[in-house]
């Protein structure tokens, strides 16, 4: 009750509240936008695909762009937001590139949005430590310590007591501002609050609860261990310091030299090279095309066009591979911190960040696949081509495979592969990152136990 | 006795918890950021060094105009090693097209553009964060901690006035601050001189003193901030929550709700509406080929696209043909130049309008975030560093005007009218004319029945690769570092270091010390 009548908590509580208060009404925002971009860009890309109908080949060879839905729970982890792809442009043959299709504007810095991985991991854990450095090194110092353990209370009991209370007062706030956040939100039109949006939130529910309690265990335990709560604010103040700032700023770095990526210039070279040797062995005759798609050679001809782009996405996958596994390794060194764990948790629950685009990679793969998979099943009913199902960046040889319509309805759609929500396809749930956070609770809990237990109250 | 005072201060923080806990924590986060970020700028500018080692060699491979299409490249600043700025973001390759006005940069030096995301620690976020936030608790108890001692009625009623022991708190607070600063920056600088071999130049020196004097400007300010707060209240505990609180909304909240209110207020047009454009001008052009196509039989877009229409295709070297071919080609270099480099210009004015409309959000953002002393000192470490967008923004601009100079020397060449031929072969006027052709065409026929090849008997060797007198010249513009922005936003914080400063001598002088 006194945390909660503290004027210094209010000041800090209400500048949460309004923090959760503003994510609600920029998230909805951003994100009604982001979802009109998506209707658009489908609807053009169906437009366009409707006027290349009329023959299968100019379907297969058709440039389009796959892109992302937005995500609706963006407002727990906006992951980086425009600064990640979202847009693969496909073809039947291949995957020709990845793009950015947000409106993001490159005159502004990047800087961290105020989402729940913001409010929770930097505000609530500052105000967590500024709760709890001088619970007993304070209390020392009023001498009002010795007075409450002159009363038959276990020192146990002083611990779960204050623990307690700090933790209820934290979560009060903690549970006032989602309510806003999301009653802000529905009133707009926000995500309807159903078990596919709120199973997620009761995760980050929990998780930022784990989050705060294991600052709140860290500063009964620092404030536990020095006579002084200003040596206590200074320590603990320098490890939120570290654990917010230092540690996902070193996790990148350390990933950078840990995991090796080739540059983009790296790529494309070895990607020319790899193309340029295909093509001085190839056969005789293989670049050869005289109009005719049954002359003898066009089969090395296609065999030719599908050497060199399974090279090309061959390199260019294992290229994406290794920054999504860099990302990967940055994220788990910063999980260190539960600051950093917190952040790594809320994007895989909102499926924003490097989750968003590595289901976006997996998604392009599977879907280029299945459309020409479905090529090569219309073409097998058309007697009058060899059947030999190749093309390049936007152009296919004529007369290769069938030239026959193909109704709109029956084209595989990129769309099929999400949910009308918008969720990710496949939702994962922050298991091992659940784990941790209780390993950190359960570290800083024993600590912190131990110090109160062995503190002379004197 | 102002000095004397001074000196007790710097002789009180010397000797507390937090002045080594401030020592420690900087050494060791200065350290690692420059070894970590000094090792990046290597590789780097490693990277950097091959790909224009790669775009040299690649101008060997160009054999007529048509195929230039330059690659430039923008070199990493060495002084993102202390600012990184939008170094990461943004690319750092861009290849000039005739049929495309560069909007920006593509390739990057930077190995993970999914990286651009993550936060990286360097000088900056050490001053912007970890330094500014000592400050705070060097200073949060300066004036209601020594009351609540009982030390500050003593100090008062020595004969030093009020403001020369405010001055006293806030420049031995300055000065046992930069004791951390000035340590681990020379250490870092030892680490870059030693261990990476890195040396700057003068102006670069002179640049890192600007970035440093500029965070020392900060955090003097915040300093400040946590006297004045400290002068305000008569609880050390009230002072701090005051003191983070301010920190907290000036450091961490004001930035970021100043880009999701210029998000709000300024929304941006969909990138949809360039796309679009750029798919229904295409279709355009399609239709307008088509048109060219029904006077010259044979047209066949493959054909035509690959043998004469892309920039950088040297194919139809590989090929001879009729003289009916190659007044083809040059009626279609005279049809589609003029017809491409229109549409290009007519997709950066729809471009043009999203730039302004980037403009105007960025305007809005600059102006709700001018009350963040944090932006302030981004801005000055960036344009110190040239990491910001400034930097980038001119290397785009530089390709937009190469290109124009580029296709205006081309067409003063004629190679757009009447020397079209020129551009896209090495042959003569009079090699092109049907009875050489028959002559050629002999010879060929016979060289192929020998087992020959048309790489071997018309290959790209056949002419050798152009001079380089006849290659556009790029001349990149040299980045300066911006000591005008630097200074500017350094006087704004020095500005609003007066006034806080001021505002806490006002309360320090109305302060019951009892």
């Amino acid at each position: 009750m006194d945390g909660l009548r503290d004027a210094k908590f209010l000041f800090l509580a209400l500048l949460v509240l309004l923090a959760f208060i503003a994510n609600g009404v920029v998230f909805r925002e951003n994100n009604r936008l982001e979802k009109e971009d998506h209707r658009t860009a489908i609807t053009e890309t169906n437009r366009l695909m409707q006027g290349v109908c009329g023959n299968l080949q100019s379907a297969a060879i058709f440039l389009q762009r796959m892109i992302r839905p937005p995500s609706s729970l963006a407002f727990i982890a906006e992951g980086g937001g425009n600064m990640m792809p979202n847009a693969v442009v496909i073809n039947a043959f291949s995957r020709w590139g990845i793009e950015y299709q947000q409106r993001n504007n490159e005159k502004i810095p990047v800087l961290p949005p105020i989402d729940w991985s913001f409010i929770v991991g930097v505000m609530m854990t500052l105000l967590a430590v500024l709760v709890s450095y001088n619970a007993v090194a304070g209390e020392k110092k009023d001498g009002t310590l010795k007075l409450v353990l002159s009363n038959p209370v276990s020192k146990l009991k002083l611990f779960v007591g204050k623990y307690l209370g700090l933790l209820v007062t934290m979560l009060i706030c903690l549970l006032t501002g989602v309510v806003l956040n999301l009653v802000v939100m529905v009133m707009m039109g926000g995500p309807q609050l159903t078990a596919e949006t709120l199973w997620p939130v009761a995760w980050a529910l929990m998780l930022a609860f784990l989050c705060i309690s294991a600052f709140l265990l860290a500063g009964i335990a620092v404030s536990s261990m020095t006579r002084s709560p200003a040596v206590a604010l200074v320590v603990l103040l320098v490890l939120w310091v570290l654990a917010v700032f230092a540690v996902p700023g070193i996790g990148r770095l350390a990933a950078e030299q840990l995991v090796k990526v080739p540059s983009q210039a790296m790529v494309e070279e070895e990607i020319y090279r790899a193309q340029e040797e295909i093509w001085e062995n190839r056969p005789r005759d293989a670049a050869n095309w005289n109009g005719n798609p049954f002359e003898p050679h066009v089969p090395q001809r296609a065999k030719l066009s599908w050497d060199q782009i399974s090279a090309r996405e061959r390199i260019s996958d294992s290229y994406i591979d290794s920054q999504i596994r860099q990302v990967l390794a940055a994220k788990q060194i910063s999980a260190v911190s539960p600051y950093g764990l917190l952040g790594d948790s809320f994007e895989v629950l909102a499926g924003t960040g490097v989750y968003g685009f590595e289901q976006l990679h997996r998604n392009s793969i599977a879907y280029r696949r299945h459309l020409y998979q479905f090529v090569v099943n219309r073409d097998k009913s058309d007697p009058d081509t060899p059947h030999l199902v190749y093309g390049y960046y936007s152009s296919a040889d004529p007369g290769v495979f069938s030239q026959r319509p193909v109704p709109f309805a029956a084209i595989p759609k990129p769309t099929a592969l999400w949910k009308e929500t918008g969720l990710s396809i496949e939702r994962e749930w922050p298991l091992w990152q659940l784990l941790v956070m209780l390993g950190f609770n359960l570290l800083a809990g024993v600590v912190a136990l131990i110090s109160l237990l062995r503190y002379d109250p004197r | 006795m102002f000095f004397s005072l001074l000196f007790k201060e710097i002789r009180f923080h010397l000797l507390t918890f937090r002045f080594a806990a401030a020592l420690i924590t900087t050494l060791t986060l200065v350290l690692l950021s420059m070894w970590v970020l000094g090792d990046d700028y290597i590789r780097r500018r490693n990277t950097y060094n091959l790909s224009v080692e790669t775009t040299a060699r690649q101008i060997e491979e160009v054999y007529v105009p048509s195929q230039i299409s330059p690659t430039l490249h923008r070199p990493p600043s060495a002084l993102s090693i202390f600012a990184q700025g939008e170094d990461r973001r943004f690319g750092n390759t861009l290849q000039v097209r005739r049929w495309e006005v560069p909007r920006r940069a593509e390739g990057s030096f930077t190995d993970n553009m999914l990286m651009a995301a993550m936060p990286a620690l360097d000088l900056y976020t050490i001053f912007a964060v970890v330094l500014s936030l000592f400050g705070i608790l060097f200073t949060y108890d300066a004036v209601c901690g020594e009351r609540e001692n009982g030390t500050l009625k003593l100090q008062c009623s020595g004969g030093a006035s009020r403001g020369a022991i405010f001055a006293a708190k806030f420049f031995g607070a300055l000065a046992c601050l930069a004791i951390p600063i000035l340590f681990s920056l020379l250490g870092g600088f030892l680490l870059l001189t030693f261990f990476f071999s890195l040396t700057f130049t003068a102006e670069q020196w002179l640049a890192v003193s600007a970035m440093v004097g500029a965070g020392l400007i900060y955090c003097a300010l915040f300093i400040a901030v946590g006297l004045a707060c400290s002068a305000l209240v008569r609880r050390s505990s009230v002072a701090l929550i005051l003191a983070l609180l301010v920190w907290t909304l000036a450091v961490l909240v004001l930035p970021s709700a100043s880009k999701s209110a210029a998000d709000v207020l300024h929304p941006l047009p969909s990138p949809a509406e360039v796309s679009n454009f750029e798919k229904v001008s295409e279709r355009e052009v399609v239709e307008q080929a088509s048109e060219f196509a029904k006077e010259y039989p044979g047209y066949n877009s493959g054909w035509w696209t690959s043998n004469f229409g892309l920039p950088g295709n040297g194919d139809f070297l590989k090929y001879d043909g009729r003289e009916e071919w190659f007044r083809h080609a040059i009626a279609y270099v005279r049809f589609i130049e003029p017809v491409m480099q229109g549409r290009a210009d007519r997709i950066w004015d729809v471009y043009g309008r999203h730039d302004k409309e980037m403009e105007n959000q960025a305007s809005a953002f600059g102006l709700l975030a001018m009350l963040s002393p944090t932006i302030h000192l981004r801005e000055a470490f960036t344009g110190l560093a040239n990491t910001d967008y400034n930097d980038y923004y001119r290397f785009v601009d530089s390709a937009r005007r190469f290109r124009r100079q580029m296709i205006d020397e081309f067409a003063r060449k004629g190679f757009f009218s009447d020397k079209a031929l020129a551009f896209f072969t090495r042959r003569k006027p009079a090699e092109i004319l049907q009875a050489e052709w028959e002559k050629r065409y002999e010879y060929y026929r016979q060289r192929l029945e020998a087992g020959a090849t048309y790489d071997d008997i018309i290959g790209p060797q056949f002419w050798g690769p152009l001079s380089p007198e006849q290659m556009p010249r790029f001349t990149p513009a040299i980045d300066h570092p911006d000591f005008e922005l630097g200074v500017n936003h350094s006087c704004v914080l020095g500005a609003v270091l007066a006034i806080v400063f001021a505002a806490g001598v006002v309360a320090f002088l109305r302060y019951d010390v009892r």
